[in-house]
């Protein structure tokens, strides 16, 4: 019948298997651009798409055997010149005892006998191309959006490799070392940033309870210096490979610091212990050859056992594995500075029951970290007397910390551990900006006085020093003139490029120079020539046999001449009696401190 | 050389090209080592029904379906023990559990049915696979034979790409395939949508259990990609003839996936293959007309040859699968 030849629908029947094509309507053969001829008597799941066959086979055929229907199956039919349309496909089988529910079909347009029996299949299907399209640009966003967030997984953990991994030897960094250590002290090895696999037998004895290798390279500082750089992120290399050679494989091996490694891993026995310090010892102590200087490497390594650990197993994990580093480092320091001879080289472990010298510095450094901040330090200043009139022409501002429990500390409680931490960088700033700010104070007062500010051999590599002062100066209103920069012998040597720089810069700007302690440190007076220096501070030690001995009158008296010779002001330290004070003059040294004119006193008390 | 190292029918198709069908090691349960058994049962929802002292009967569902296929065939089936799963990417599986590596190629799927036969210790199993589960229970049982008491392949195929160098036809060409493995990405969504819709409404098998219904979701399409790729490259001819089961081979009129031809050429090969034309039509008879082919496979367990000598039958010696290719 007409209408079911030009239903809006492209429609097809197949027969009681659902397999063969035995009918199409017209909308059918324009829709798709096929013939009679192609298809008639052939399989419909030909004209589907492999993958839409598939779905036909194995889904829209049984359920419509089972139910008699599909509904709204979205595939597509392959048309003339294989061009595919999509379609939603919705199909039922006519059922045995009911009319035909398409009279049309039962007289047939052109007289043929194709009547539509029970049991054939009626197919028809619904154009659906803008439904595809818009199917193809939601999966098409989809993907792209798994692809972006694959990416950025990706990148993520890039990131915490970088931030879990030293880029010069590609050992876990100190971040790294303690989120793995954690993992390992937890038994959890995924928590490892690492692919720590512990071994199951391990497991049974040790699980949780590493020992940690703390491994310092002795005089690695003085090869980084001669070989450059370069060279020692070559020698760093080579050491972290021998490292890696010399432990297990499961074992957590960092580069902590510098020239400090970590290894940790599950050792059972004081034997284990020691054959893998000799182990570690031997493969360090063979010579590396850099850019064609052979350099030999020595290592003190401390060890520190969790089965020690007096904070015990039940302690928090974070707490433990912050022990268990700072009790290795300790035995390190001992080994290094400790009573060995030689002083370096050698392996300890860690003693619980021994007393902790790196747990006191620690918590000194905390404390004084606090006080810089709290304003637990105060400067004392000792009088410098001219002597060519016995006026006080200066003063020597010295550092005292009022701390809470142990009273009014000197500087010798505390400046070495500053030093070496760094935190002497925060704590000359204070000092350099009180000072300053006394001068202008007494300035203010009608009392004009140079005051000399020690400045520690970091300090003085510190290109920021210059930074500090000027802005002291500046902020107090003081003339550069009146501040005096006190310096050790040993302090220039330690990078005298840097302590240069800062000198010259410092002179600069108007502020003056005096070398401390002058006659203890180096032998070599090229410095004198090569830095800009304004005074020489004769040591107190040879202050102190000037009258008794010989020797020390002898060699005060040259250390006046050759600041005389080189036009430098000649200073005498620790003056204590007026015997003294006389041989200084008789010597002809200009300026004279001591207790004999008075001691380091706060500010106040001062007397003019 | 064995008879398995053939050259691969895909080397000519570029990308396509697939290993030579692979024979798993005799003890090897797979790449990550043998699962617990408890996690093999939980990974592949393995379920039981039916008598628990019956003979074993092991179901294993086709491409796009999960275990809950079975639904209409299970009731035929009182007096056995039968076990139904899902096979990975398929069926309520978590897709975290899909390794596209393992499987990318059947043997991984038959890795799979042997760690649940182990996980269970079945033995003496009559192995029942519908479409490409066919062929993955032929690899099963050419790595351990002993475990399988016969197969019964339900529109199977050894291999789905014509073969014009042997004169082969498997009803798919190069193109074809090619076009599917393209196709199932652009047909995301019709498969995602059209893989739920086949559960069986099934008001005269009531007691198909909900969390039967449930776990028939058919395939995550990211698996069925992987999935397919392995179905329509593999070539499982040559192991065959090393099947010593007696395997029944049930053949359906006008299945678009598997024609007539094409499960002629697999009982052929089987020493001890018999192959059965069921009336009826397509490629899911144990959906369309579960009561005759249990009817099949009932006459098939009554019927099937004792095993003559099957212990006499050593495990093949070389067995390593070729090197993966793509």
């Amino acid at each position: 019948m007409e209408w079911w030849q030009n239903s809006p629908c492209p429609q097809l029947v197949l027969d009681a298997d659902a397999a063969t094509v035995e009918r199409a309507n017209d909308t059918f053969w324009a829709w798709s651009g096929l013939r009679e001829e192609d298809i008639l008597g052939t399989s419909f799941a030909r004209l589907l798409p492999v993958g839409d066959r598939i779905l036909w086979s194995t889904h829209c055929l049984p359920k419509l055997e089972s139910s008699g229907r599909v509904s709204e199956v979205s595939l597509q039919v392959i048309g003339a010149g294989g061009v595919r349309r999509a379609a939603f496909l919705t199909a039922s089988r006519l059922p045995a005892a009911a009319p035909p529910p398409v009279p049309g079909l039962v007289e047939t347009v052109d007289g043929d006998e194709a009547h539509p029996e029970a049991g054939q299949v009626l197919v028809a299907l619904f154009g659906a191309a803008e439904r595809r399209r818009y199917e193809e640009d939601l999966l098409e966003t989809t993907r792209r959006a798994e692809a972006s967030e694959a990416r950025r997984a990706q990148a993520e953990a890039g990131l915490q490799h970088l931030a879990h991994h030293d880029p010069v030897t590609g050992l876990l960094n100190r971040r790294g070392l303690q989120v793995a250590l954690l993992g390992l002290l937890t038994g959890n090895a995924t928590a490892g940033a690492t692919g720590h696999h512990p071994d199951t037998d391990e497991v049974v004895t040790s699980l949780g309870c590493p020992v940690v290798f703390f491994i310092d390279l002795d005089g690695f500082k003085a090869v980084n210096d001669a070989i450059g750089h370069a060279g020692g992120d070559t020698l760093l290399n080579t050491v972290a490979e021998r490292l890696r050679t010399s432990v297990r494989a499961q074992a957590l091996l960092a580069r902590f610091a510098g020239d400090e490694f970590v290894i940790a891993d599950h050792l059972a026995t004081r034997d284990d212990i020691d054959a893998l310090c000799q182990r570690l010892l031997a493969a360090l102590a063979e010579p590396v050859v850099i850019a064609g200087v052979e350099v030999v490497v020595s290592a003190s390594i401390g060890v520190a056992r969790c089965a020690d650990d007096p904070t015990g197993r039940l302690g928090e994990t974070a707490t433990r594995a912050e022990s268990l580093l700072h009790r290795a480092d300790a035995a390190m320091y001992q080994v290094k500075h400790g009573s060995r001879a030689g002083g370096a080289g050698g392996w300890a472990v860690h003693d619980p029951g021994a007393p902790d010298p790196a747990a006191d510095r620690l918590r000194l450094l905390e404390q004084l970290r606090h006080a810089v901040t709290n304003g637990q330090l105060r400067l004392h200043y000792q009088p410098r007397i001219d002597l060519s009139d016995g006026s006080t022409s200066g003063v020597e501002a010295l550092v005292r910390w009022a701390h809470p429990e142990r009273g009014l500390l000197s500087p010798a409680h505390f400046i070495e551990a500053a030093e070496s931490s760094g935190l002497i960088r925060e704590l000359g700033a204070w000092v350099i900006d009180a000072a300053v700010a006394q001068t202008a104070a007494w300035n203010a007062a009608g009392r004009r006085l140079q005051v000399g500010v020690n400045v520690s051999a970091r300090q003085l590599s510190d290109p920021a020093l210059v930074g500090v002062v000027t802005a002291a100066l500046a902020r107090h209103g003081v003339p550069a003139s009146q501040l005096v920069i006190e310096i050790t012998e040993t302090a220039l040597m330690v990078d005298p490029e840097a302590a240069a720089a800062n000198l010259q810069q410092l002179t600069d700007l108007g502020t003056l120079v005096a070398v401390d302690d002058f006659g203890t440190g180096y032998a070599s007076l090229t410095y004198l020539r090569r830095f800009p220096v304004h005074e020489l501070k004769i040591d107190q030690s040879f202050v102190a046999g000037v009258v008794v001995s010989p020797r020390d009158r002898a060699i005060v008296a040259g250390c006046i001449q050759l600041a005389h010779a080189l036009g430098l002001v000649s200073v005498a330290e620790g003056v204590e009696t007026s015997a003294q004070r006389d041989v200084l003059i008789d010597l002809g040294c200009q300026v004279v401190q001591g207790y004999f004119y008075g001691r380091p006193q706060s500010p106040d008390s001062l007397q003019p | 050389m064995t008879a398995l190292d053939f050259p691969s029918p895909m080397d000519a198709a570029g990308e396509l090209m697939h290993p030579a069908p692979p024979v798993i090691p005799h003890d090897s349960l797979g790449a990550g080592g043998p699962a617990a058994p408890a996690q093999v049962l939980a990974r592949h929802h393995v379920t039981e029904h039916g008598d628990p002292n019956g003979p074993v009967l092991l179901l294993a569902h086709g491409f796009g379906a999960g275990q809950g296929a079975w639904g209409r065939l299970l009731p035929h089936f009182p007096r056995h023990r039968i076990i139904t799963f899902d096979h990975a990417g398929s069926g309520a599986t978590d897709i975290a559990d899909f390794d596209h590596d393992r499987h990318g190629s059947l043997t991984g799927y038959a890795e799979d049915v042997l760690a649940i036969c182990a996980a269970l210790d079945l033995h003496q199993v009559t192995y029942v696979g519908h479409s490409v589960s066919s062929m993955i229970g032929v690899l099963a049982a050419a790595a351990e034979p002993d475990r399988f008491a016969s197969l019964v392949l339900v529109a199977p195929s050894a291999r789905y790409i014509d073969d014009p160098g042997s004169g082969y036809i498997g009803g798919f060409s190069y193109e074809d395939i090619t076009e599917l493995l393209t196709s199932l990405d652009s047909n995301y969504y019709a498969w995602s949508s059209a893989m739920a819709p086949v559960v069986m409404g099934t008001p005269d098998t009531p007691e198909l259990g909900a969390e039967l219904t449930k776990s028939f979701l058919g395939t995550h399409p990211d698996a069925a990609r992987t999935f397919a790729r392995a179905i329509f490259l593999s070539d499982t001819r040559a192991v065959l003839p090393r099947i010593a089961a007696p395997v029944l081979v049930l053949q359906c009129r006008h299945d678009a996936l598997a024609p007539e031809a094409v499960g002629q050429s697999v009982a052929t090969a089987l020493p001890a293959g018999e192959l059965v034309h069921l009336t009826a039509t397509g490629h899911c008879p144990h959906v369309s007309a579960p009561a005759e082919t249990a009817a099949a496979i009932h006459h098939h367990l009554l019927t099937r040859p004792e095993r003559p000598g099957i212990t006499e039958l050593t495990p093949p010696t070389t067995q390593l699968p070729a090197p993966r290719q793509a």
